[in-house]
Parts: structure tokens; C-alpha cells; sequence
């Protein structure tokens, strides 16, 4: 009720509304992001672009679901497409000069805490696909048949994605546990 | 731990910080559309409560076809030309007329689509105005398109839309019928409007066997009966309007308009086969509803005050956490339907659909107050001023809304919607900061 209504008021020109949605879900979409891209500016970069769409689309946006979901989908969407441009360039640069997806930018404007880097480090070792369906049903609580149909995949693959995702995870995360016990 | 809990719990406990400058950068495209977006929504017309209440389109043409006649009533007092004829007579002559009718071809033109109407409007001081409109199909057959009553000693209007099989009723209290009323007939105001206008007299000449005398104006500033058009097509650009008078009984014979609007829609009009002074009786003026027809419900339009205005307000912002950002009849109506399709839900409780859209229509209407009030204010040059888009339900001293009182003091509303008056002064020093912003 609260979303239609702060959706309803930005249709009317609202500033306050817009800044109210972007307050209440831009810790959400930025984890999300830097979970998908795990690089900050990127992620802001995502963010940006998912409000200008969501302002663009405004005259005709009907809000029939979360807002929550919608926004995190269209991050989604956005942070596919900067990881496609990404792996472009990769494909296009100079071999001798590496790609490090994991960089952050220079802007220290995002600060995030321990969890978050921990999600970012441990997502950077699955696939692309795999960060997008774990994400989206974990953050956005996308079951894996909304999940599909958002990006154009069958319902099985979605959850293959996820399962093979977390296996992946465990090793990870396992390794995470023993190297803070050995210390 | 399950990879999915760990998962799970990562995400939950991660946080992320922005500083102001990251806030400001990655909202700022969006606050530039969402300024063109409004400035978009601003761009709109004046405001007509008919328009605002009946959305749908035949019910349009049937409203149009009212306001048509004020359009008749105002083009009877232009002042005198010189000729022989003063128009101050014909409105004397008119209104020693206790009934007549006549019948009324129109032709709208908008985006080169033509709608062909022909009207038989009936109008008894007594018992009010029944229009009855058929409209000509391709084939040149006259369908029926719907039936207007206005009908004062009930205060209500009566639209029957034939082509739809429903109808619609509008109860006004006795001060916004009265309003209408002024607005639409009182020759006292349609006079100030036509005595603007420059006209000029077209002589002698003969129609249908009868000496008529004719007046004409293209001033475009020509508002008379029109302003109710103008609010559904903007201002009038273009206006060539003539009015044939009888030069023995001094009554009109004939009306020919010829208006296009700035929206480019053209509008042309015949009004012809004057009878005055025929017999009728209330039941010419029942509404005729046929068996099956679908009642849209009776929608009470509250009497234009002050105290509806603060009413529509405190609701509009119980709803949306602010004000209107304008009081333009048309953005709020919008608003409030929006808003009414929010809550709808919380009507639930009740059972019967037909009181459900009873109490929503009620709310909508009840929203629309500040609205209907603003628009009283202006024709009233009430110099009103309405800050909505700036002042908030916690903003407890600055002006939400003003208007001049006949003593010379200013009536405020504060954005937690109490009242003071205040002299000319006090309210310069009130709104120096709303107009600094």
C-alpha cells in the first residue's frame, strides 16, 4: 500500500516521494549490484540508471506487484548488461593487460560492511547466471518461476543455475570457515 | 551452515552506506525526468467541473450540448452596433419568453475526424432544459445518442446515454447549482464577456421569409457561452460567430458558429427553427429512462465552500501524505481517482457493491472540493493563491492557500489546515519565503 501510493505521488512530480523509494531500497539494489558486479561504481552506476528507467517509464508504470521485486529485476536487468560490455572489452583488450572484475572504482562514496564483501567475494567465483538466479531469489524472494520468466530462461534451467550455484558456494564458503578456524 | 542459510544471512547483514554526494549523483537524471514529468502534467487546461464528472465520451457531447445553450444565451447581449437592433433588447425580449425551443446542427472536427450531432433543445423558465441529441452515423442515419435535464427545482442534472443504455444523475447543493447556474446563464456575466468583444453589424437580409438583422463577431477573445468548451479544447483561436434577429419580435432566428479551438478542434454550429413561447408542462421535462438502463448512481456534488475545501485536503493528505501539488479540476480529479483505486481495498467491509461505489464516489467527490472551491475563487476575483506543491500537512505556518475577502483582508489556510485572516501586509511578510523558493 505504502509503494502504490509513493509510486502514485512520483507520477504527480513528487521529489520526496522518489527519494523516499530510493531511501528505502537503495540498500537493497546496491547489494545487489555490487553482489552481481562486485565493483562500486558499477554498481552505482546500475542503480542510477535503474531510477532514470523507473522515472522514464512513470506516465505508463503500473505497479501490480512489489516494487521491491521491480526495482531489483530492473537492477538485474542493467547489471547483465554492464557484465556482457564488460566481458566485450575483456574479449577486446590486450591480453598482457588483465581484467580485475573485482576492483572497486576510486570513489569511496559506497562503503559497505564485512557481510557484504564476504556475499561480493564469494559471488565473483560463480558464473554470471548463477550470482543473477541466486540473487534474485534470495534478495528479491523471485520464486524460480518469476525468476525465469524475467529472463527469458526456462523454470529448470533457473534452478540448475541456482543448485549448481550453490555447490559451488559450499566449497567456498567452507574454505572461508576452515581458513578463519586456522587462524 | 547450508550454502543457502549462509547465503541467506549475508545478505541480511550486509549494509550498505552512501554518502550524500552518492545520493545526490545517482538520483540526480532521475529528479531531471521526474521535473519534465511534471512540468508535462502542468501543461494542461483551465478546469470544468462537467468534464471532471463525466469522463465518458457520449456524455460529453451531452454536456457540450448544455453549454451550447448557455453559448445561445450569452450571443443574445452583445451591446448595440449602431443598427437598429440594440442586443440588450433582444436579451429583454428573451427573457419575457417563458418557453421555446429550437433545433441545433453541430459539426466537431478534431484530428480530422468528423462527429455530426443534431439537437432538439427545449428551455422553460419553469422547469429548466431538456436537450435531446442524435448523432448521424456514416450512413447518414440519426442514431440516439443521449438526453440532458437540467432540472433546477430538483437540483439535479440527468444524463441518459442511449447509445451506453445507462445514465447518470448530478445532485448539487443549492449553492453549486446556483454556481452553475450564474456561470452558464446569468446574463450579468456573460454580458462582461461579450462586451469585450469587438462586432460589428452585417445589415438587413432575409431568411425563411423573415427580415432579420445580423451581428457578427471573429473576436477570439469571444468567451460567452464557451467556457466550457474551452476547458475541453483549450481557448477559442479562431471565432466567427453571427446572430440573425427578427427586426419586428426581436428575437433570433438564427445562429452560426464557426469556432476552432486551440487544441485544433473546429466546432460549427447552426441554431435554427426558433419557437417561442410554446406551451409545455413539467412532464416535458421528466426524465425518460427506458427499462434495462444502468444507473451509474447519483454522485452528490457538495456545495463550494471553504469548509468542503479543508474537508477534500485533510482527505487528500490522510491518503497521499500531501497536498495536491495544483488545483487544477482536472490533475486532482486524476489524483484522487488514482488515489481512491488505492484504497479501494479498505471498502471491502461493505457488502453491497452499490454502496461501495456510493461511499468511493463520495471520497472522490469529497477530494475534488478544494478544487471546485479554487475555481469559485478565481471567477470571483478572489485573487486565490495555492501553494500544494511546496506546503506539506506539517508546514503549520505557512500559507497552503489564500484568498481576498470583500474587507480587504486575506482568508489563509496553513499547511496544517488552520485558518486565520490576515491583513494584505501580514500575508506579504507570510508568503515572502513560498515565493523566494
Amino acid at each position: 500500500m505504502e509503494d502504490k501510493l509513493l509510486v502514485l505521488r512520483c507520477k504527480r512530480g513528487s521529489k520526496n516521494a522518489l527519494g523516499r523509494i530510493y531511501e528505502k531500497y537503495k540498500n537493497d539494489l546496491l547489494i545487489l549490484a555490487v553482489a552481481l558486479l562486485n565493483e562500486k561504481s558499477a554498481a552505482e552506476d546500475v542503480v542510477h540508471d535503474v531510477f532514470v528507467s523507473f522515472v522514464r517509464s512513470l506516465e505508463s508504470f503500473r505497479l501490480t506487484g512489489s516494487l521491491k521485486a521491480y526495482l531489483l529485476t530492473c537492477a538485474a536487468n542493467r547489471a547483465r548488461n554492464v557484465n556482457k560490455a564488460r566481458q566485450h572489452r575483456s574479449n577486446e583488450a590486450d591480453p598482457a593487460e588483465p581484467v580485475t572484475p573485482g576492483a572497486d572504482g576510486p570513489s569511496n562514496s559506497i562503503i559497505y560492511n564485512e557481510q557484504l564483501r564476504q556475499l561480493s567475494d564469494a559471488m565473483a567465483h560463480l558464473s554470471y547466471e548463477q550470482r543473477e538466479v541466486i540473487m534474485l531469489h534470495f534478495q528479491a524472494g523471485m520464486t524460480f518461476k518469476n525468476i525465469a520468466a524475467s529472463l527469458g530462461i526456462p523454470v529448470n534451467t533457473a534452478k540448475s543455475r541456482y543448485r549448481y550455484g550453490l555447490d559451488k558456494l559450499r566449497l567456498i564458503l567452507d574454505d572461508d570457515v576452515n581458513n578463519e578456524t586456522s587462524r | 551452515m547450508k550454502p543457502a542459510d549462509k547465503i541467506k544471512e549475508l545478505i541480511n547483514k550486509s549494509y550498505v552506506r552512501t554518502t550524500p554526494e552518492t545520493d545526490d549523483r545517482i538520483l540526480d537524471g532521475a529528479l531531471e525526468h521526474l521535473e519534465k514529468l511534471k512540468q508535462k502534467k502542468s501543461a494542461v487546461n483551465q478546469p470544468n467541473i462537467w468534464r471532471i464528472i463525466m469522463k465518458n465520451p457520449l456524455t460529453k457531447v451531452a454536456i457540450a450540448s448544455v453549454l451550447a445553450i448557455a453559448c445561445l444565451t450569452g450571443l443574445f447581449l452583445w451591446k448595440s452596433t449602431g443598427s437598429g437592433i440594440a442586443l440588450a433588447d433582444v436579451l429583454i425580449r428573451i427573457e419575457q419568453v417563458t418557453a421555446y425551443m429550437y433545433q441545433m446542427h453541430s459539426t466537431v472536427t478534431k484530428q480530422q475526424t468528423s462527429t455530426d450531432l443534431i439537437s432538439t433543445v427545449l428551455i422553460s423558465q419553469e422547469n429548466g432544459l431538456k436537450i435531446t441529441t442524435k448523432r448521424i452515423d456514416t450512413n447518414n442515419n440519426e442514431i440516439n445518442s443521449g438526453d440532458t435535464y437540467i432540472l433546477p427545482k430538483l437540483n439535479s442534472v440527468i444524463f441518459v446515454v442511449h447509445e451506453e443504455k445507462m445514465y447518470v444523475r448530478l445532485k448539487f447543493d443549492d449553492t453549486k447549482l446556483a454556481y452553475y447556474k450564474e456561470e452558464y446563464n446569468d446574463p450579468r456575466i456573460i454580458i462582461k464577456q461579450i462586451l469585450s468583444c469587438d462586432h460589428t453589424s452585417l445589415g438587413q437580409s432575409v431568411i425563411d421569409g423573415i427580415t432579420v438583422e445580423g451581428f457578427r463577431t471573429t473576436d477570439s477573445a469571444y468567451d460567452g457561452g464557451f467556457m466550457g468548451y474551452a476547458d475541453f479544447e483549450g481557448r477559442p483561436e479562431k471565432v466567427d460567430v453571427k446572430l440573425w434577429v427578427d427586426v419586428n419580435t426581436f428575437l433570433p432566428v438564427r445562429l452560426e458558429e464557426d469556432i476552432v479551438m486551440k487544441k485544433g478542434t473546429r466546432m460549427h454550429e447552426v441554431s435554427y427553427d426558433f419557437r417561442w413561447n410554446v406551451v409545455v408542462s413539467a412532464d416535458d421535462f421528466k426524465p425518460v429512462i427506458p427499462e434495462g438502463y444502468m444507473s451509474s448512481g447519483e454522485i452528490v456534488v457538495p456545495a463550494v465552500k471553504e469548509e468542503n475545501a479543508i474537508k477534500g485536503l485533510r482527505l487528500f493528505a490522510s491518503l497521499a501524505g500531501e497536498y495536491p501539488d495544483n488545483l487544477d479540476t482536472e490533475i486532482l480529479n486524476r489524483e484522487a481517482r488514482g488515489l481512491i483505486g488505492l484504497v479501494k481495498d479498505s471498502f471491502e467491509e461493505i457488502a453491497d457493491d452499490e454502496k461501495k461505489k456510493k461511499k468511493l464516489t463520495g471520497e472522490l467527490i469529497s477530494m475534488m472540493g478544494p478544487a471546485f472551491f479554487y475555481e469559485k475563487l478565481v471567477y470571483d476575483n478572489k485573487n486565490p493563491a495555492y501553494y500544494g506543491q511546496t506546503v506539506g500537512p506539517d508546514d503549520t505556518n505557512k500559507v497552503l492557500m489564500r484568498w481576498k475577502l470583500d474587507n480587504g483582508q486575506y482568508r489563509v489556510i496553513f499547511g496544517d489546515l488552520s485558518i486565520k485572516n490576515v491583513t494584505p501586509e501580514e500575508l506579504a511578510e507570510l508568503e515572502k519565503p513560498l515565493l523566494e523558493q
